[in-house]
């Protein structure tokens, strides 16, 4: 079998993501769960009406998720030990959703 | 098409026969410079810090193939009955994977 080189990987693929899983009052968990990765087809191009540059631009999220509860040790009394992340199912190019996403560029 | 492999780079558009946009019917010729390519991106759980302030389970950071430097042009058309027009348009003359535009989309 041939392994994909990442140096040369084009396109948007679940890959394997590993987190430390905190919140305050609460130990840490090292969790390890599918999240998204790429490089996505983008452009701009010169266009001859106004704003002259026409951007396509599309980034490698999450198209379909489930989600995962785990629960943190040893929480202090009070605290909610109930931590909830996104697992990836499949992986996209498309535009970031502000809806459900914290987008960030550059 | 896009060139293979990751990168955004310079890539000259509209050569001969090629229009640079439709909706010139008839007009050909003209030619500036595009960025285009693949560049980096990825979505995963959301870090603390952002947990903390917007409550998304999930964050994307991505960056998108962008003109870093580029002059305005005047490019000229052959059109129908040998009318020669011009048009002013933007040439990139380098390319960077930077800022995604993301309100343009």
């Amino acid at each position: 079998t041939s392994a994909i080189d990442l140096r040369t990987f084009i396109g948007c693929a679940v890959r394997e993501f590993t987190f430390l899983a905190k919140k305050p009052g609460c130990r840490g968990l090292r969790v390890t769960t599918d999240a998204c990765w790429g490089r996505c087809e983008t452009w701009e191009k010169p266009v001859l009406e106004p704003p002259y540059i026409e951007s396509y631009h599309r980034v490698c999220t999450y198209n379909e998720t489930k989600m995962m509860t785990l629960k943190l040790p040893k929480c202090a009394p009070g605290v909610d030990p109930f931590y909830t992340y996104p697992v990836a199912i499949r992986c996209d190019c498309d535009i970031c959703s502000t809806a459900t996403t914290e987008c960030e560029t550059a | 098409a896009l060139p293979e492999g990751p990168g955004c780079r310079l890539r000259c558009v509209g050569p001969a026969g090629v229009p640079l946009v439709p909706g010139v019917p008839g007009c050909r010729g003209g030619a500036a410079g595009a960025c285009v390519g693949h560049c980096e991106s990825s979505a995963a759980p959301s870090p603390r810090a952002v947990l903390a302030a917007s409550r998304h389970l999930q964050t994307s950071r991505g960056r998108c193939c962008t003109m870093a430097q580029a002059s305005k042009v005047l490019v000229t058309l052959r059109c129908p009955g040998r009318a020669r027009r011009r048009f002013r348009t933007v040439s990139a003359r380098s390319c960077r994977c930077d800022l995604c535009r993301l309100g343009r989309y």
